[in-house]
């Protein structure tokens, strides 16, 4: 019976070190290690081909969403974004698009799901500006929550159901 | 006759091993919300490279969860006076997409041929877009490789539009493909033949007293056709083991692999053959508990019925524990049943691996006992061997994990404790035991030596002394090294001749190759002017995984050969040569 308990003890032991070493050896994170605490000003074109610059937004709860038109969970949460716009936008929320793709077709896609909000465009300047918020990997969708003050209250890489972007905007009241 | 019961207990000790395994793992990885995911270059991994009829091959390895779409390829020659032809993409998989609407997908892997119809004289680039998302919803920007090519020279001369790279092997894994790929049959016949080779592996080595405890425990009066029974109550149960890892492996592909050769798993066979080493020097008897025990005895009856379920279990067992130091060998035959994805064949296959495993235990047993000795106060002695063997086979599968100068110590201390054992430290000895003497110093003196070579940084068993042979090697050979893909890409397109050797820690003809082949005088001499470039991929991790998929390198040691960033057909190498044979296959180039 000693033996038995001796056994399983011996077991659990190596099993506990293997798994461990395992989950080291294969840790990743999705986030660059040091993202900025606050939104850096920036300026990026929109899809009309108007220059917009971050300070336009000063004082706003801001959600920034990347995308892309080619990116299928990122026009499947656009809805969302829509309505969240039209839902807190008069508490100060604003919602900002930055596609990572050509002003026509963003244009032309924003013409067909009638976007409410503006939504800026480019190409390396939209990747350089998510990965100082901390997309280190580049993959979209990726959407930040900024406080008026431009603390960066909150990040979330993927597409975002109800649920999570209710609790995304819980946080910034 | 208490063997069929302690033969059990290990069993048992396994299952709770495994559930162990099981749960940790999933408590340390799974439920975390935070996402753990791949750099785009990671989840899809492109490896392309021109063919000897002019074609070029994309090959993309798309990590687990990830895939790529079929109408995001697009192919586009930079160089002016190129002309690509109609790329030939495989048919995906469906997905229904909520935005594109029905689209196909590839994963895992998806292999692409563009023929090149028009190229000028020299490299020219083309551009390899690809784009994909993953399965948790988020996707990838299209990424843009641009990748040099040259068309092979003989491509002007040449009618055989078919002339496929072929690779030179040292251990002829090729002509095993070959063998494997023939038929389904032949494949199941390699496999049993492989069995049998194995069966002489060390670690296989614990299973023969074990089978002649159980055929000796018989009794004097056991028959034949008894002895050849129990063995096969043995053998059956273990290749049944085999053919499971077979399906799984089968069905699982790569991943289920590489999972043997995880920490985990190899931490777990070490520890029961430990434990079982253990058991072998009489620390304790592997006993079932006492409840346990007695439902058993009322389920079998007879002594005869429990004493097959015990060896069947001892079989199951020995499968698990053997198979850890057996697939390694059989990384190539493996690979192939991976790819196959056929669950029948790969079951099959591996039964046939274990039924030619336990071919010369059914000897043993067609012998009824004659073939080993009989029960008596020597067999005290066997079990002592059989423990110290047991420990080496733990020290073996432990060296793929530890340092090495750290796997030289244990084996320094095994050598030790093996002299002593052998009455090293004895006096007065005479007669057979005074030989007996002999070998124990020889054992202490040199496991003594191995301590010493261990604490001077050392790692060879066999000259535990001489560590200056490797470091002269690698202070007169300059090597380069790559740690993944991107490493490796971009050392190749820096240097337009280069030698790329893939070498792993726990592979003893990579060592081999790395002491006596490349500090060779002679190929030093013809490896002038090649980049050597170094690539370790001891710890086998992610990035490792990526490379040798995008290289179709199956394993260490593998040396390829680049100009101008593309291999030179026909110039790899897989498996150990020696320096005369290496010397004439880079003559021969």
């Amino acid at each position: 019976m000693k033996s038995a308990l001796g056994l399983a003890f011996a077991a659990i032991a190596a099993a506990i070190i293997g798994a461990l070493s395992y989950q080291a050896l294969n840790e990743r994170p999705a986030y660059s290690e040091t993202p900025l605490e606050n939104l850096p000003a920036f300026s990026l074109k929109d899809m009309h081909g108007n220059e917009r610059h971050s300070s336009e937004w000063q004082g706003k709860t801001l959600l920034l969403n990347f995308w892309a038109t080619w990116c299928p969970p990122c026009r499947k949460e656009i809805p969302l974004l829509i309505d969240a716009q039209e839902q807190h936008g008069p508490d100060g929320l604003q919602v900002i698009g930055i596609a990572l793709e050509q002003a026509e077709s963003v244009l032309k896609y924003a013409e067909e799901i009638g976007l409410t909000y503006p939504s800026l465009v480019g190409n390396v300047d939209v990747i350089d500006l998510g990965n100082k918020l901390g997309n280190q990997i580049g993959a979209l969708p990726f959407t930040v929550l900024v406080a008026p003050d431009g603390k960066i209250l909150d990040r979330h890489m993927g597409e975002l159901n109800q649920t999570q972007l209710d609790a995304l905007l819980a946080a910034a009241r | 006759m208490t063997l069929r019961l302690k033969t059990l207990t290990p069993l048992f000790a396994l299952f709770t091993l495994l559930f162990a395994c099981n749960a940790f793992a999933n408590l340390f990885g799974g439920g975390d919300d935070e996402l753990n995911l791949l750099p785009a270059e990671e989840a899809f991994v492109l490896n392309a490279r021109m063919l000897d009829n002019g074609t070029i091959h994309a090959n993309w390895f798309i990590a687990d969860e990830y895939y790529l779409y079929k109408h995001q390829f697009k192919f586009t020659a930079l160089t002016e006076g190129v002309e690509l032809g109609e790329p030939q993409i495989p048919d995906g998989k469906a997905k229904t997409d909520a935005v594109f609407g029905d689209v196909e997908v590839y994963y895992h892997n998806v292999d692409i041929q563009i023929p090149v119809l028009k190229a000028p004289d020299g490299p020219f680039e083309v551009e390899l877009r690809n784009q994909g998302c993953a399965e948790i919803g988020l996707c990838y920007p299209p990424q843009k490789n641009v990748v040099s090519f040259t068309l092979p020279e003989q491509i002007t001369t040449s009618t055989d539009n078919n002339a496929a790279s072929k690779p030179t092997n040292g251990d002829g894994s090729s002509e095993l493909a070959d063998l494997l790929n023939r038929s389904p049959l032949w494949a199941i016949l390699v496999f049993a033949g492989l069995g049998v080779l194995l069966s002489f592996n060390p670690c296989s080595y614990p299973m023969y007293p074990i089978l002649s405890r159980i055929i000796v425990g018989q009794g004097t009066e056991i028959t034949r056709a008894k002895g050849v029974s129990l063995s096969l109550a043995y053998v059956i149960p273990m290749a049944a083991m085999y053919a499971v890892a077979g399906a799984l492996i089968a069905l699982a592909g790569q991943n289920l692999f590489a999972a043997f050769q995880s920490p985990i798993w190899l931490g777990a066979v070490i520890a029961i053959l430990l434990l079982l080493s253990l058991s072998m020097f009489g620390f304790y008897e592997l006993q079932l508990p006492a409840s346990l025990q007695t439902k058993l005895n009322n389920v079998s009856e007879n002594q005869k019925s429990g004493s097959y379920a015990g060896a069947a279990a001892m079989g199951a067992i020995s499968a698990l524990v053997v198979g850890a130091c057996v697939l390694p060998p059989l990384t190539a035959a493996l690979l192939f049943i991976s790819q196959s994805g056929n669950v029948v064949l790969g079951a099959a296959a591996m039964f046939a691996f274990g039924l030619g495993m336990g071919v010369p235990l059914v000897a043993i047993g067609f012998s009824a006992g004659w073939l080993l000795p009989k029960a008596g106060a020597w067999m005290e002695s066997i079990k002592r061997v059989f423990g110290l063997l047991l420990i080496a086979a733990a020290i073996y599968i432990g060296s793929r994990l530890l340092p090495e100068s750290l796997t030289l110590a244990l084996w320094g201390l095994l050598l030790i404790g093996t002299g002593m054992w052998l009455g090293a430290l004895k006096t007065n000895q005479h007669g057979k035991a005074l030989f007996v003497q002999v070998v124990g110093i020889a054992s202490l003196l040199w496991g003594a030596t191995a301590l010493v070579g261990a604490a001077q940084g050392n790692s060879d068993l066999f000259k535990p002394l001489s560590g200056s042979d490797a470091a002269t090697a690698k202070a007169e050979t300059r090597w380069l090294y790559a740690g993944n893909q991107a490493e490796l890409e971009t050392l190749l397109a820096q240097h337009p001749q280069a030698m790329v050797d893939i070498y792993a820690d726990w592979c003893i003809p990579c060592k081999v190759m790395e002491k006596t082949v490349f500090p060779h005088p002679d190929v030093r001499a013809a490896l002038a002017g090649r980049t050597l470039i170094k690539v370790d991929v001891t710890d086998d991790n992610d990035s490792h995984k990526q490379l040798k998929a995008a290289f179709n390198i199956i394993n260490p040691p593998t040396v390829m050969f680049f100009n101008n960033n593309s291999e030179v057909p026909g110039s790899r190498i897989t498996g150990e040569i020696n320096a005369e044979q290496f010397l004439q296959h880079i003559q021969s180039l």
